[in-house]
């Protein structure tokens, strides 16, 4: 590491130097060991398998001869003349019984047909008997000498061998007795011959065949030697073979020596495997391999312990430098003694000193400039740091608007790879800064651009910036000037994302402005909306209509398919709307089924009424809600700025009380009318005016007779309720009493009617005019339950019998709330009054209900009467309406009656009462005696109720 | 790093130095036997597999089981060897030869057979030279040399003329002992009178069917049931009938009868462990052939033949091996 080497190396060297000179030395030595070694034991292996093949050559000659010796007694035996046949078996049998290696005798006759066998294992019979007259081994034997046959195999694939003998006679050769004879303990007695532990022996013949050998199936697959790995020396010559060396037949690598047998002219092999032969000089290698490890490890130990004493003094040295380079000062080594390296030691205690002294004088100068470098790198640091771990972007701007630098915050909010993408680059080109709502901020009126011109830190604000790629994004930007106290030179532009804060700011604005089911805009919007069109446009009032659009029928399908298909309707109807408007015009949702349209510049009724003709035929049009065809209406009420109103409040108040009466009319359009407005001003100063109407007698009462159609006499009167106004001079009932049923004024001026009608009653029964008089009382009469008690009060005071007063209730006042009603009804039915149902035919009597009403007329309504002879539909209805009434006893009507063809007509149906301008108009009670004197027909009592 | 090489390197070299050392796992040798007919031949097995061979370093352990003449416990006792792990199996007869084939051969390991006769007509070997699995052993070639006692009965009794054999058709050894027999005799000019039978009750039936002078002699072929019957069926009625029985077995003999020949059980368990011996020294059993008696051995029991007043000639002297006494 330090540019030198380290002692303790070469000590390694030193180590691995003995080592290698001990390994040669030592390899060199075991080698020549080795190799005389192996050559001694060889010698000795080749003495001991010499010694096994003469033991094996040995055994041979004794498993034979007294084979043969037997064999020639034998042949002597027989060949005596004095011997008969039956010692000759006699004989043949006890060369059986001592050798029980020979497994048959033969005697064979001079002409080679064998003349008796004896066995041990089978007869000899006629079928048995051989000719062995082209035999070698009985040929050689005719000849007077013995012969042996080579080795065969038996049928049992057993080794055996024949012997033949001569049977001598004079001389000449008689017979020959041949000796089968088998080998198997031959071969038991050779193999069991201890030749080391896996040594083995195998005879060859002269053929050089395997004819005996450990494995039998080597001599029965015939196996020739030439064709082997041993070598054809061990066969060479006749005689014995000192030790070879070679492959075996299995390829294991042996010593084998040979001897060869003349007897039988045999090689005798004796082989022992090399490994086993040359164990014992393994066993020696290997033990000293150990020795020579043990010595070697010894050897290394010893050395690495010299030399580290030997080297320990460099080390100390050497660790001095180090130290010394490494910084340390105060360094000093011990100087040994006696030692060469003792005039090192003291030179390098100088040198080091010296090196201190030198070192404390740089330091104490170069102290001061640390402490103020480390100052500076910590400042620098500490910015560095700010800058890369704020989250907000910060650029540096040079006076002319160019980057000069910036944080990575900055880099990654504007998507850039890295700041020298932007160093240099005018930030308003970069940025192209734009207001929130999107308006681009013009070069010039951009503080960015202009660094300069700032005098302060600049608030910004919320800008719309462009990335790199092109895509915009909110930030939050400051601007501020660098100050140097010179020339300008700059500014900081610092931002902060607020995309995602903008992004939910927007769609809150847009929740809270809109509705969640249609998208459409709600009131919240309009209303907004409108205050700012009218505001911008301020003083002048900009042209507008509003369309207040309610759908009709649109609970009936919330309640038959279920909020979902409702759901379903008014998303569908959105677009269908919106396809009739023209650009600025707004369509919203105001709530429930209730949308608002305003149309822009539009200022004639007429046009208005056309859009809102067509939006009511688009609503019209049917809707497919999950498979069924859907079909609703609308009413839609129009207001019109400037007009009827000029700010957004009372525009939207105005069309609603325009769909209001839309809806009441039943004409599905309407626009706004003052006189129709509960909450006009002349209305409201008519109700405030009604309450003194009664107290200041400014109610009068007119009454219009009504006729029996049978005889035409005058049979009652029905009392009409005017109102002498200061102002607005005589007002008819249409005007005050629906105000009047706003409030509670309706009770007092329903008694007030009764009462006077009562009065005036009473002067015409006085005047013996015997008419009942009737009275018209209001939904809200109905649910008075202090009604029934105070017209029993007021019967008391005026009138004798309570049925010449009827009173007559409408049927939607009765619809209104029908239980309440049938109470009211009730009770007052019990007083004894009268009761008719008014209008009959405009509303939506419950035949059930009138069946459980003390009712006992009905009036038609005028509207079926006044076209009677020209609408048959009318007299249709009329007649059912008569026919039903008298079904249910009850005596029948006809208001409006208003000509003489009506008035016959009504006779013919059998209506039972007419009542209309054509018999008679309202008049003052004063009048309407006047009337009767002129009608010259006093009116008399007769009962409208049919018995 | 010179004493970290020479610390690893040292464990080696002194573990393979004691590889010498280590001594050579036992052959585990497993011997099956029918009966306790049959400890002769394993008794000779033993002693020949302790004689000093070629694999006399390494030491044997003998696994020994007896079926106790229940034939169906042969293949329980065999597969119980198999699964100790035997390195060689030894059936002591052809029974257990037979039961090992099929179970032996399917494990791989090679069966010496110390005793049996007809090997290729019981189906034992595909033939002599390629046995068709790893087996090898002797055979005592008991059948065959069936011609070899009718010769010997001749000499025995020259005057004999008809000789009654029983044998069960369907055994193999049996029928073929009969057929060698008979062709023996038909040289010799003797007539075999052969008797099928097939049961105890058989045998019971023909030998006391017999009447004096139906037949001059009586041979046995190697049959077990007919074995089994001697003693209490066939010896009771051969002494009955004044007849000389000539049996296979040495063991017939001892049990009463006039003589045997055959071979000595106890040299063939000899025999069959100088095969065994090379077969633990790696030489495949497929590769020696089924190997023949050494020897034959003829017995006379005296006791009998004085009962039958017989004098042996001097052919007959020369011919007997052993002469044994009995106690009735």
């Amino acid at each position: 590491m330090l540019g030198f080497k380290r002692p303790r190396r070469l000590a390694n060297k030193i180590v691995l130097l003995v080592l290698a000179l001990e390994l040669v030395s030592i390899s060199v030595w075991g080698s020549m060991t080795y190799l005389g070694s192996r050559e001694e034991l060889l010698r000795t292996i080749s003495s001991q398998l010499s010694e096994a093949a003469f033991r094996t050559d040995s055994a041979i000659g004794n498993f034979f001869v007294p084979i043969r010796t037997e064999s020639r007694v034998l042949a002597d035996m027989v060949a005596s003349p004095l011997v008969s046949d039956a010692q000759k078996r006699i004989l043949v049998h006890r060369l059986l019984n001592r050798r029980p290696e020979v497994e048959a005798v033969s005697l064979v006759g001079a002409d080679g047909r064998e003349r008796w066998r004896v066995s041990r294992t089978r007869t000899f019979g006629p079928a048995d008997v051989r000719e062995l007259k082209d035999d070698a081994v009985f040929r050689a034997a005719l000849s007077g000498r013995e012969s042996s046959g080579p080795i065969t195999l038996s049928k049992y694939f057993e080794p055996q061998v024949r012997i033949a003998t001569p049977v001598v006679r004079d001389g000449k050769t008689q017979a020959v007795v041949i000796c089968r004879v088998s080998l198997k303990w031959l071969w038991d007695t050779v193999q069991s011959l201890p030749i080391g532990q896996s040594g083995y022996v195998y005879l060859v013949d002269r053929h050089l065949d395997l004819v005996a050998a450990r494995d039998p199936s080597l001599v029965l697959s015939g196996v020739h030697l030439p064709d082997t790995s041993v070598p054809r020396a061990m066969f060479a010559g006749r005689g014995r073979h000192e030790l070879l060396v070679y492959p075996n037949f299995k390829g294991d690598e042996v010593a084998g020596v040979s001897r060869f047998d003349p007897a039988h002219r045999w090689w005798v092999v004796v082989e022992q495997p090399v490994k086993e032969g040359l164990a014992p000089l393994r066993r020696v290698v290997r033990r000293f391999s150990i020795a020579f490890l043990l010595a070697a490890t010894a050897t290394v130990l010893i050395v690495l312990l010299f030399s580290r004493l030997m080297m320990r003094p460099l080390e100390t040295l050497e660790t001095g430098i180090a130290r010394l380079a490494g910084g340390e000062r105060r360094v000093r080594l011990p100087v040994p003694r006696h030692s060469e390296l003792a005039t090192i030691a003291e030179a390098f205690n100088d040198m080091a000193e010296s090196l201190e002294q030198k070192i404390e004088g740089l330091e104490s100068s170069g102290q001061r400039l640390r402490a103020s470098e480390d100052a500076l790198r910590d400042s620098t640091r500490h910015v560095r740091l700010l800058l890369e771990s704020t989250a907000e972007g910060i650029f540096g701007i040079d006076e002319s608007g160019r980057c000069v630098f910036c944080n990575p915050a900055g880099v990654r909010l504007l998507g850039y790879e890295d700041s020298d993408a932007l160093t240099g680059r005018s930030m308003y080109e970069l940025l192209q800064p734009a207001a929130a709502d999107g308006t681009p901020i013009h070069f010039d009126h951009c503080p960015i651009s202009h660094p300069a011109r700032l005098t302060g830190e600049a608030h910004l604000g919320e800008l719309m910036l462009t990335r790199a790629n092109g895509s915009p994004f909110f930030a939050e930007c400051w601007v501020r000037p660098v100050d140097t106290g010179e020339a300008p030179a700059g500014a900081v532009l610092t931002m902060l994302d607020v995309t995602e804060r903008h992004r939910h700011t927007a769609e809150l604005e847009y929740q809270a402005s809109h509705d969640a089911l249609t998208h459409l805009p709600n009131r919240n919007y309009l209303h907004g909306y409108l205050e700012q069109l009218i505001s911008e446009n301020a003083p002048r009032v900009p042209d507008l209509a509003l369309l207040l659009v309610d759908l009709d029928r649109f609970k009936e399908v919330n309640d038959a398919l279920g909020h979902h298909s409702g759901d379903r309707l008014l998303t569908l109807l959105g677009p269908r709307l919106l396809s009739l408007l023209e650009g600025q015009d707004v369509l919203a949702r105001l709530g429930g089924d209730e949308f608002a349209i305003l149309l822009h510049s539009v200022s004639e009724r007429e046009a208005v009424e056309v859009i809102a003709a067509r939006v009511r035929a688009a609503i019209q049009q049917p809707f497919d809600l999950e498979g069924m065809r859907v079909q609703i209406d609308a009413s839609i009420g129009i207001a019109l700025s400037p007009e009827h109103a000029t700010d957004a409040s009372e525009l939207l108040r105005l069309a609603d009380v325009a769909m209001y009466q839309a809806k009441q009319a039943g004409v599905g359009c309407a626009v706004y009318d003052r006189e129709l407005d509960a909450h006009s001003p002349r209305r409201l100063a008519l109700m405030s005016d009604l309450g003194h109407a009664i107290a200041d007698n400014q109610l009068v009462l007119h009454y219009q007779p009504q006729i029996s159609l049978s005889d035409g006499r005058v049979t009652a009167v029905e009392a009409l309720v005017r109102w002498e106004h200061p102002v607005y001079g005589l007002l008819g009932p249409d005007q005050f009493i629906p105000l009047a049923e706003l409030g509670e004024i309706i009770k007092p001026l329903t008694l007030w009617v009764i009462r006077r009608a009562l009065r005036d009653w009473q002067g015409w029964y006085a005047a013996n005019l015997d008419i009942d008089v009737g009275v018209n009382i209001s939904a809200r009469n109905l649910h008075d339950r202090e009604l029934p008690e105070r017209i029993g009060q007021l019967l008391q005071e005026h009138c004798p019998r309570a049925d010449c007063l009827q009173l007559e209730i409408t049927e939607s006042a009765i619809m209104t709330d029908p239980s309440r009603a049938l109470e009211t009804i009730n009770a007052i039915s019990a007083l004894g009054v009268s009761l008719a149902i008014d209008d009959f035919g405009t509303g939506y009597s419950s035949l059930s209900y009138l069946k459980r009403l003390n009712v006992d007329a009905l009036k038609i309504d005028r509207s079926f009467v006044m076209e009677l002879g020209g609408d048959e539909n009318d007299e249709v209805i009329v007649r059912s309406t008569v026919e039903l009434a008298h079904s249910l006893g009850l005596s029948v009507t006809a208001e409006g009656v208003e000509s003489e063809r009506a008035l016959q007509l009504l006779a013919e149906l059998r209506c039972d009462h007419g009542q209309g301008f054509h018999i008679c108009p309202p008049m003052p009670a004063e009048e309407l005696t006047a009337w009767f004197a002129e009608r010259s027909v006093a009116p008399n009592k007769s009962r409208r109720r049919r018995d | 790093m010179a004493a970290s090489l020479a610390v690893s390197v040292l464990p080696v070299v002194l573990t393979s130095s004691g590889c010498d050392r280590q001594t050579q796992r036992p052959a585990r040798v497993g011997i099956v036997l029918f009966g306790d007919s049959r400890q002769p031949q394993v008794e000779g097995f033993i002693r020949g597999m302790g004689e000093p061979g070629d694999n006399a370093a390494r030491p044997v352990v003998y696994l020994v089981r007896n079926a106790h003449n229940d034939r169906r416990k042969l293949a329980g006792l065999v597969r119980a060897l198999l699964d100790a792990k035997v390195d060689l199996l030894a059936a002591a007869g052809g029974l257990e030869a037979d039961t090992m084939k099929t179970l032996a051969s399917a494990r791989d390991v090679p069966v010496v057979v110390l005793y049996v006769n007809s090997i290729l007509q019981r189906g034992l070997v595909r033939s002599r030279r390629h046995p068709g699995w790893a087996v090898t052993g002797v055979d005592n070639l008991n059948a065959e040399i069936s011609g070899k006692r009718v010769e010997l009965l001749q000499d025995l009794i020259p005057d004999v003329r008809r000789i009654l054999i029983l044998y069960y058709p369907d055994i193999e050894p049996s029928r073929i002992g009969m057929e060698t027999a008979r062709a023996a005799a038909r040289e010799h000019g003797l007539v075999v009178d052969a008797r099928a039978v097939h049961s105890r009750a058989d045998i019971a039936r023909v030998m006391r069917g017999l009447r004096p002078g139906d037949v001059d002699a009586m041979l046995t072929v190697p049959t077990a049931p007919i074995d089994n019957a001697l003693k209490d069926i066939i010896l009771p009625q051969v002494r009955r009938l004044h007849l000389p029985l000539m049996t296979h077995s040495r063991s017939l003999a001892e049990k009463g009868a006039l003589a045997s020949y055959g071979a000595p059980f106890f040299g063939l368990g000899r025999q069959a462990a100088r095969l065994a011996r090379k077969v633990l020294q790696g030489v495949a059993p497929q590769n020696m052939p089924f190997e023949t008696p050494k020897t034959f051995l003829y017995t006379i029991n005296r006791t009998e033949l004085t009962r039958l007043h017989l004098t042996l000639g001097p052919l007959a002297q020369t011919q007997v091996d052993e002469f044994i006494t009995t106690h009735r």
